[in-house]
């Protein structure tokens, strides 16, 4: 009896075994994956390598991604705790530690993204709340905050999102803040007015310490002229000390001589063309002046 | 049956057939044979230069280490082999590949847009290939938090200025710490801030601040300058006072010896002949000085005018020369 042909044995051998090899799987070493048997999703979660399975249709297999994997939230506006407003900008680094909640509530990676952009909204408004904007910014580094800030937020996400979507969060960050647009015209206003006013001071400086300048230049000069000055009269009265000097040495070798001829210079001061002389006809002078002799 | 134009690979078609009728077993063998021998052969590969060739076997990652050359490897549903550049120098620019702009605020409530270009490698191969979706990306990411920290806590004009280099020193150690806590399979490089500028609208106001800056010092300047110069015109007054001082003492002194020369010399005459001498002095002096003067001679009878007016001298040398 024979039903079927050698051909359609071949056949029919050769689908059967395509269908027995559906019962091997494959996990790459980027993933995770669990199977579902007849849709229900079964406890074992498979580590990378080659895993036996029943055959299609009855298990399937559901891949995850176990790196680590990065959702950006978007700059959204914030108020700190001193009613300031603050467009934050975020991201926060993940990974899926529990495949079955994973599956259960967020099924895939987009809905895992529209969770995180909820849960770290909510997060990052109540932390955010909790600090003054100068715990942000602040000219002294060591009062900005934002390491601690940073660790409150992953700390708030963290719970919700393990226990509730199976998300490890790793890290949450604050990557960027600006003043949110409205407010930008006026803090650009600001920042004018403050380089008017620096740029103002320069020019005052500059005025300032030019005139110092002048001033200090001035007071040394004089003082350089005093002192000269001071030193000039040394010179000279150490002069007029060694002429005094050298003219007593001269002097003392006749004294009365020296008071003689002294005397003879005197005349030349004291008579000029308006002196009378009065002299007696007896008088030695006028003796002399007559007969040319004493 | 065959032409003379039947080429060589009909007749060895022709000769597989006949074999294959003759020896069915044989020619299975040899089918078998020549198949593992392709796949086998498909198993060598060759890693390049400057790459690192990692195999994945039944999708676990079991070599990450391979070197430049040619491996072997299993067939493809077993073995699969990926390779990386794994000494290539990676490039990032945070402004146009993270953001279009990169603004942030500084510790003063000021605005400013900068740009950060980051060079990272692979230090990890393992972790580079397999703990993260985008190590790129999440490099950017702890980059733009690590500057934005920084930044946060500077004013404005430290990160226009002196604080660049502080930045870029505390962002490479910033970023690389959180790229640790993550198990990153890249490592940076370095981090250069290549551009830091206020925005556009207060681009002007900040110019003006540089204007004004270097005008305080051109102020300054020329007066440290002037001041300069008018010290060593100073200086050289000074100097001339001194030597006029000089001079004058020197004067004084010479005359003084030329004084006392010619009165050693008058008094070494006066020593040979004294009375001579000195009537004589007195005579040429009484000559010239007296030309000058009217002389009213007076009659001794009459006595009518005092003389003291010739002075006390006058008489006292008339006692003397009378003597």
């Amino acid at each position: 009896m024979k039903i079927f042909g050698k051909f359609t044995l071949t056949v029919i051998g050769l689908v059967v075994l395509f269908w027995l090899s559906t019962s091997i799987f494959m996990v790459q070493a980027t993933e995770s994956a669990i199977l579902t048997r007849f849709a229900s999703p079964q406890a074992q979660v498979y580590q990378p390598g080659a895993h036996l399975k029943f055959p299609w249709p009855i298990d399937k297999v559901i891949r995850f991604d176990r790196r680590l994997l990065v959702f950006n939230h978007e700059p959204t506006e914030f108020l700190t705790q001193d009613k300031k407003n603050l467009l934050v900008d975020s991201f926060a680094v993940w990974k899926i530690a529990d495949e079955h909640k994973f599956l259960a509530t967020v099924r895939n990676r987009s809905g895992a993204d529209a969770r995180l952009l909820d849960i770290l909204t909510a997060a990052t408004g109540e932390v955010v709340g909790k600090y003054p904007l100068s715990n942000f910014i602040n000219i002294e580094a060591e009062n900005v905050k934002l390491n601690e800030i940073n660790g409150k937020i992953t700390e708030a996400v963290a719970r919700p999102a393990r226990e509730d979507y199976g998300v490890e969060i790793v890290d949450v960050r604050i990557n960027a803040f600006n003043f949110p647009a409205q407010n930008r015209a006026s803090v650009i206003k600001r920042m004018q007015a403050e380089r008017d006013r620096i740029a103002t001071r320069y020019r005052s400086e500059g005025d300032e310490e030019a005139l110092k300048i002048e001033a200090g230049t001035d007071l040394e000069k004089r003082k350089i002229i005093a002192e000269a000055k001071r030193k000039a009269e040394t010179i000279r009265g150490r002069g007029e000390a060694e002429a005094i000097k050298i003219y007593g040495a001269a002097y003392a070798a006749d004294p009365d001589f020296y008071r003689f001829l002294r005397k003879l210079e005197a005349y030349d001061k004291i008579i000029d063309p308006n002196t009378t002389i009065f002299l007696r006809s007896d008088s030695d002078l006028w003796r002399m002046i007559e007969r040319g002799s004493p | 049956m065959s032409e003379p134009a039947a080429s060589v690979d009909v007749r060895l078609i022709q000769t597989a057939v006949r074999f294959w009728r003759r020896r069915r077993k044989t020619a299975l063998l040899v089918m078998l044979a020549a198949l593992a021998v392709i796949v086998l052969l498909s198993g060598i590969f060759t890693v390049p230069t400057n790459m690192t060739g990692a195999v994945f076997t039944f999708g676990n990652l079991t070599r990450d280490d391979i070197a430049p050359g040619i491996h072997f490897k299993l067939p493809p549903p077993i073995q699969r082999v990926v390779k990386t550049n794994t000494s290539e120098m990676r490039r990032m620019n945070l402004a146009g590949e993270w953001r279009e702009v990169v603004s942030m605020v500084t510790g003063d409530e000021n605005i400013i847009e900068l740009d950060i270009a980051l060079q990272y490698k692979i230090s990890d191969y393992n972790h580079f290939l397999i703990g993260a979706e985008d190590w790129s990306k999440i490099t950017a990411e702890v980059i733009s938090a690590a500057v934005t920290e920084l930044v946060a806590g500077m004013n404005v004009d430290e990160v226009l200025t002196t604080g660049k280099s502080e930045i870029q020193v505390n962002l490479r150690t910033l970023a690389q710490r959180t790229l640790d806590r993550y198990q990153a399979g890249v490592s940076i490089v370095s981090t250069t801030l290549v551009a830091v500028r206020p925005p556009s609208e207060a681009a002007a106001s900040f110019r003006r601040v540089a204007d004004a800056k270097s005008e305080k010092s051109k102020k300054i300047n020329i007066a440290e300058g002037r001041g300069t110069s008018e010290m060593s015109r100073a200086r050289g007054r000074a100097e001339q006072i001194l030597r006029e001082a000089e001079s004058q003492a020197d004067e004084r002194v010479k005359k003084a010896s030329g004084d006392a020369e010619r009165y050693l010399a008058i008094l070494k005459e006066y020593r040979q002949a004294r009375q001579v001498t000195r009537t004589d002095l007195y005579m040429k002096k009484m000559e010239t000085v007296i030309n000058r003067a009217r002389i009213v001679l007076l009659d001794p009878g009459q006595n009518a005018i005092d003389l003291t007016l010739f002075g006390a001298t006058g008489a006292k040398q008339n006692n003397q020369s009378g003597n």
